[in-house]
């Protein structure tokens, strides 16, 4: 039986290893390799691609714009989703509203891109990044609600009466208990919108003005084929510094005792 | 003037939907008494301990505190506290931080709060796991960390909702011996629910059997199980026999009474008329074993099952009148399965069951 297991387990490991790092790996790799282009063998060893990068003034921007990006999407989507997730909650109902604020999750990326793009045409409105958090807020609205909401709805509705007994009224249960208790959902949701906002490509280019972010950098340099090693450098730049991000904040959570299960 | 009782319930009545939850309770609990809302899931005494607690209102009715009416005031201006059935220790925080909760919302200085957590957790016996996390507790020391937690507001009345209702059988036993030396020993007014009847008898001054959301009896333990007056509580509180009988005769204070095939003697009771149909309950421990002459209060039978219980047995008969009944002997009693078996019984353990 456990021996079943362990071999699930091991294969498991192995498929996603190939799947995932293996292409991971090869991009590093090549950041590496003295050759301008994609073959092996490889060339040699070299750092100037990075050294390229580091010295690139738009790559800076591009990260620094994602970043804005990011941060005023994950601010407006937490904004609107933690409240609407409670409300939701609270009024355990299941109205026809629930869905209509869910719609955008199933809308392709693309057609929000579109319709956001004709949008803020209709309005007048001047693209910048602004026009670019507002589009993928409207992505973002029903991943918030979705994470957070599973959160509210599992938490025993006695811990907030417990709170009432003991002499908090409604807001200080809410500031003492019912947001300490819902936070984890919320930085998760926080964390899922940030980490997706920087990457997302497909709404970016349609709502995006004279600015670049870095998945809009990356894309007008792959039409230089010499840049293709720079952009493996940066890449692979992108990649080192997550998994230090994902790191720490693994070893964070693991240093707290906050469990798998109060992610869910 | 006579000081108000602790707590008053005034015709409180509850409905939800077209169910009634509660019909027309009225109830004084005096300062200090430890009283058990008895009744089966359902009953409506989780209902009456969240009407009191603030988590409730009631359609109809009033409840007072100290003489108090706080039916519009909100949980958390109320002098209750509640523990849950399911305890509610908020896990985000460690033992000295759920207990000191109430204090810190209250705004209690410092030292204050430190004293009383500390106070509590002696009075419970729980100093030593101040600074554990919930998670690492047992059941046991769960509920210990909860009363705490509403014992150290001083509530004027204290709530408590099956707490013990998860605990295995040698736990419960304690908790419940410790609960009472608490209750004891703050001269607190405790109201417990449960539908555990031996709980009920183990730890209360007095007990209200509720069902239906009708509060069906109110007093002493001992007396409710000896003299009731309904059939469910009979029943509820522990096993009866049961006979349907025709009044044949009522005078001096005695009835006598025939179920069509066995003649039986009771104490009489109020505004019994003769030839009307009552019920009436004999408890099996009265049934003694004994030869009697004249035709009233005895029976013969043939024993039908033995029930070992360690210091008595349970025997069930088929009397001669046709009827099968429960006694119960004293284990040191040699009795086996097919014996036939005379037995008797007072006139004033033959109790009519009757409310008014």
């Amino acid at each position: 039986m456990s021996k079943i297991k362990l071999m699930l387990a091991g294969f498991t490991a192995t498929v996603i290893t190939l799947l995932i790092y293996f292409p991971i790996a090869v991009v590093v790799v090549f950041s590496f390799n003295e050759g301008i282009y994609f073959l092996l063998p490889l060339k040699g060893f070299t750092t100037k691609w990075y050294e390229e990068v580091l010295s690139n003034m738009e790559f800076f921007e591009s990260i620094v714009n994602s970043m804005i990006v990011a941060a005023m999407t994950t601010s407006g989507a937490l904004l609107v989703g933690v409240p609407a997730a409670f409300s939701f909650v609270r009024l355990r109902r299941n109205t026809p509203f629930v869905g209509f604020v869910l719609l955008p999750f199933l809308v392709p990326w693309l057609v929000i891109g579109v319709i956001s793009l004709v949008f803020f045409r209709t309005l007048g409105l001047q693209l910048s990044l602004l026009t670019v958090s507002l589009s993928h807020i409207i992505y973002s609205i029903p991943l918030v609600i979705l994470i957070v909401a599973a959160r509210v709805l599992s938490l025993n509705p006695n811990y907030e009466k417990a709170s009432m007994d003991l002499g908090a009224d409604r807001m200080r249960t809410f500031i003492n208990v019912t947001l300490p208790l819902t936070y984890p959902a919320i930085a998760v949701a926080a964390l899922i919108t940030f980490i997706w906002s920087f990457d997302n490509f497909i709404i970016t280019f349609f709502t995006i003005g004279t600015e670049q972010t870095f998945p809009i950098w990356l894309w007008g340099s792959l039409r230089h084929p010499t840049q293709v090693p720079v952009i493996t450098a940066a890449s692979s730049l992108i990649i080192i510094i997550g998994s230090v991000v994902v790191y720490l904040l693994e070893s964070y959570r693991i240093r707290k005792g906050i469990g798998i299960t109060l992610l869910e | 003037m006579t000081t108000p009782p602790a707590l008053e319930l005034l015709n409180v009545t509850k409905t939800y939907g077209n169910v009634a939850a509660l019909r027309d309770i009225t109830l004084a609990v005096r300062k200090g008494e430890f009283i058990t809302i008895l009744g089966p899931s359902g009953s409506g005494k989780s209902t009456l301990l969240k009407i009191i607690g603030g988590f409730e209102e009631p359609d109809k009715g009033e409840v007072r505190i100290n003489g108090q009416v706080i039916n519009n005031t909100p949980p958390f201006k109320r002098p209750t506290s509640m523990v849950f059935q399911d305890l509610a220790l908020f896990p985000h925080l460690n033992v000295f931080e759920n207990i000191a909760y109430g204090l810190k919302v209250r705004k209690f200085p410092r030292d204050e709060i430190r004293r009383r957590v500390k106070w509590a957790a002696e009075l419970l016996h729980i100093e030593k796991l101040i600074d554990r996390r919930i998670t690492q507790l047992s059941g046991g020391q769960q509920q210990r960390v909860a009363l705490a937690r509403s014992l150290v507001l001083e509530p004027e009345v204290l709530l408590l909702d099956e707490p013990l209702g998860p605990l295995d059988l040698k736990l419960r036993r304690e908790m419940q011996i410790e609960l009472r030396r608490v209750q004891r020993s703050l001269k607190a007014t405790w109201v417990y629910v449960t539908h555990d009847h031996e709980e009920a008898m183990t730890m209360s001054d007095r007990v209200a059997i509720l069902n239906e959301g009708r509060l069906l009896a109110v007093g002493d333990i001992k007396t409710i199980y000896e003299k009731p007056c309904s059939r469910f509580v009979a029943e509820f509180l522990g096993e009866a026999n049961f006979f349907e009988a025709r009044v044949t005769q009522v005078a001096e204070g005695k009835t006598l009474l025939d179920t069509g095939s066995m003649l039986l003697l009771a104490p009489s009771k109020p505004g019994l008329r003769e030839g009307e149909i009552i019920q009436v309950m004999i408890r099996p421990e009265k049934i003694k074993l004994a030869k009697r002459e004249e035709p009233i209060n005895r029976s013969k039978g043939k024993v039908l099952d033995l029930t070992y219980k360690g210091a008595f047995v349970d025997v069930k008969f088929e009397t001669e009148h046709g009827y099968v009944m429960l006694a119960r002997f004293t284990s040191t009693e040699s009795i086996n399965i097919g014996d036939t078996i005379e037995v008797a019984w007072s006139a004033e353990d033959v109790i009519i069951l009757r409310c008014r």
